[in-house]
């Protein structure tokens, strides 16, 4: 999409071979953007699956993704430089933006194909500007959202958090946006307006310029316009390379998992309420330790020590029998004896 | 007249003989039966149980000190109250009926075989298998868990199926429900004491809450899997889903409802889920559930000021981004949508689009149709 020039090569009318290379840069990038990012927004489809396997799953998709991003910001940065190029040495201007005819061209052609003289209308070179507008506001907003995305511990430096769920959704919803607004433009291109770009460029030609004059811009603007793109291309290179967002491997917890529960310090009389119920104590004791139907004691409210209980229960007494630490853990004994010897309310 | 008399004396002769022999015969058959009812004129002969009865095992395992001393110096004590069996989930309420001994013990008649165990441990392993008589079910589900590969591999300290039900006296296991943490808890003493303290341990012990989580909602009952495993990590947010995807149980505990969703909508979350669903074997450095939250100690979230769960969440993030400044963690907006008091931007952006691409659609739309139009005005 760059200006024509008198020095290049052509080998299409109306596009140069740096031309076609462009086009068909953004062609692939545009693509693969779309078929490396559809399914990232869409991932619980079954087409979204489909194109996850093929791209060797969800992380390997992300890298393409980016791979594809890396050379449409590459691509925008050489178009940039060439517009800059065409405009500097050249004096072409920015004929590929919309001005206000422009809008008034579109108004007119859409009111005179439904009721006008259609014949005198504006033709639809129009079209191509709009889309030309769309494809670089597009790449603009997508860019900017998605280095944000890429980097957000960089940008996070610079910008509030809040940033990175928004450049997340303003990214998502305008690659929508582009790719539905980009192919309904490029079916009506193709199919029915059919608009010929030669003609933008014959409305507005370039000035004829000397070959002194040409080789005297050329000679000012190259030296400066290859410092632009050493400094854009390598800054973008460094800023996409340098973070690791995360670390590889999310770091083990260290847990003891076998740990037969050991004497708590302070027994929890209200686990002991609860173990009581759940152990056989009470079937001798009674549900509240108050003692058995066959002359079992009360043991509620006792006043025994725990060293006394604990022997109580691992010795056996009477017709009590013993309980080993495989029946009655330590930590069990140290809440039931919490509970029985608790002082209880009058 | 004096054969007369001879005649009559011998005839009261032979009457009184057959009085007399019939007198006789009767008191002997008299003497008969009063012998017969005094025994303690025959020898005493005692009774032995059915050595397939619980009497027979109970002669001995009802007499108090009745222990086995094994080869390690341990000893067991295997005196029975006969009672606890039944009162157990295995006596008279049972539905197959009661258990006897020899359901369990089938080769124990005395004297005893000989025992190759050497402590009561080993003694617990050989004999947890007759479980699998009534159980096989859970059995089987058992020795595929990360507990019966421990013992195949000789961790004996694992659990076997006396460890959680006990042995003469199981009990349901999940009534209460405390039982369950509470048992788990008696090898798995550390996290018990997290879960304790834990907004999920503090509700069920404290309160009998009986919708929050305990051991088995999270790890299965019997077939419990390594949680140490990727598998496990990667479906983890599955399992806290169970419970925070449900609307129902959400709303009351004023728990916000998309928790899960807008963990799946989360850069996190989708990566997480895709990597579930296509290979759930293969790391993830991904965030899940109990990466930010805690596993066992989970607290409530609300419990701290904004600042104070901002700092939190800051510590939590750069456990993976440990370049991140002291405002990443306002990237995560939290488990409830953005509205216009929350995030405007956002929710500004997000309608603004939902207006913007309609439009577009609409206006591309339009000329193609308006050119469609003249086509066919043309050709009519």
């Amino acid at each position: 999409m760059a200006a024509q020039t008198a020095l290049e090569p052509q080998t299409r009318p109306g596009l140069s071979t740096s031309q076609l290379i462009e086009r068909f840069v953004l062609f692939v990038a545009l693509i693969g953007l779309i078929l490396t990012g559809l399914p990232q927004r869409y991932t619980t489809e079954w087409w979204a699956n489909i194109l996850f396997v093929l791209g060797g799953g969800v992380e390997s998709l992300r890298i393409l993704h980016r791979i594809f991003a890396a050379l449409l910001l590459a691509e925008a940065i050489y178009h940039v430089l060439a517009v800059l190029y065409s405009r500097f040495v050249i004096g072409q201007g920015l004929v590929m933006l919309p001005g206000m005819g422009d809008f008034r061209a579109l108004l007119s052609r859409v009111l005179s194909n439904f009721g006008g003289n259609s014949a005198s209308a504006p033709s639809y070179q129009f079209i191509l500007k709009f889309e030309y507008l769309l494809v670089s506001l597009s790449v603009l907003v997508l860019g900017i959202t998605g280095i944000i995305l890429w980097n957000p511990i960089a940008a996070t430096k610079a910008l509030p958090g809040a940033a990175i769920p928004v450049a997340r959704s303003v990214h998502s919803d305008h690659a929508m946006l582009f790719i539905v607004a980009l192919v309904l433009l490029r079916i009506g291109i193709a199919l029915l307006w059919r608009p010929n770009r030669a003609e933008i460029f014959a409305d507005q030609p370039a000035p004829a310029l000397s070959d002194a004059i040409l080789r005297a811009r050329r000679q000012r603007f190259m030296p400066v316009l290859v410092v632009v793109a050493v400094v854009l291309a390598g800054g973008l290179l460094w800023y996409l390379t340098s973070e690791q967002t995360a670390i590889n491997t999310v770091p083990r917890r260290e847990s003891v998992i076998f740990a037969p529960q050991a004497l708590p310090e302070m027994g929890d009389p209200h686990i002991g309420e609860v173990l009581w119920g759940t152990l056989r104590c009470a079937f001798c004791h009674g549900a509240n330790g108050e003692g058995g139907t066959r002359d079992e004691p009360a043991i509620r409210g006792a006043t025994v020590s725990f060293a006394a209980f604990f022997e109580q229960v691992r010795v056996g007494q009477g017709e009590m029998p013993s309980f080993s630490s495989s029946e009655l853990p330590d930590g069990y004994l140290v809440h039931l004896w919490a509970w029985l010897t608790q002082p209880q309310s009058p | 007249m004096i054969g007369k008399a001879k005649v009559g004396l011998l005839l009261v002769g032979i009457l009184m003989i057959v009085l007399g022999m019939m007198f006789g015969v009767a008191a002997a058959q008299e003497a008969t039966q009063s012998a017969e009812a005094t025994p303690e004129a025959t020898p005493e002969v005692a009774a032995t149980p059915d050595p397939a009865s619980d009497a027979y095992c109970l002669l001995c395992h009802t007499k108090p000190d009745q222990v086995w001393n094994l080869p390690s110096g341990e000893t067991l004590s295997v005196t029975i109250d006969p009672a606890i069996l039944a009162n157990s989930v295995h006596g008279a309420s049972s539905p197959e009926g009661a258990l006897a001994c020899s359901d369990c013990h089938p080769i124990f008649r005395y004297p005893h075989p000989t025992s190759l165990s050497q402590t009561i441990r080993d003694f617990q392993i050989e004999r947890y298998a007759v479980c699998r008589n009534c159980h096989e079910e859970q059995y089987l589900k058992a020795q595929d868990s990360v507990h019966g590969q421990f013992i195949r591999e000789g961790r004996l300290e694992a659990a076997t199926c006396v460890d959680c039900h006990g042995g003469h006296d199981v009990q349901t296991p999940d009534e209460p429900r405390q039982r369950i943490s509470l048992t788990c808890g008696r090898c798995h003493g550390v996290i018990f004491d997290e879960y304790r303290s834990s907004i999920h341990g503090g509700a069920l012990l404290d309160e009998n809450n009986q919708d929050v989580p305990t051991c088995i909602d999270c790890h299965g009952v019997h077939n419990i899997a390594d949680p140490t495993t990727t598998t496990f990590r990667t479906g983890s947010p599955e399992l806290c889903a169970t419970c925070h995807a449900n609307d129902e149980l959400m709303s009351k505990y004023n728990i916000s409802t998309q928790v899960f969703d807008s963990y799946l909508a989360d850069f996190h979350g989708s990566t997480i889920t895709l990597f579930e669903h296509e290979s759930p074997d293969v790391p993830a450095n991904k965030a899940v559930c109990f990466d930010c939250h805690g596993v066992h100690n989970i607290q409530k979230v609300d419990d701290q000021g904004e600042s104070s769960i901002r700092q939190t969440l800051l510590t939590t993030c750069r456990q993976c981004h440990p370049d991140a400044s002291a405002d990443f963690s306002a990237a995560w907006l939290g488990h409830y949508p953005a509205t216009a008091e929350t995030h405007p931007v956002l929710y500004f952006l997000k309608n603004l689009y939902n207006v913007l691409i309609p439009v577009a659609i609409g206006l591309v739309s339009i000329v193609i149709v308006s050119d469609l139009f003249r086509r066919l005005r043309r050709r009519g």
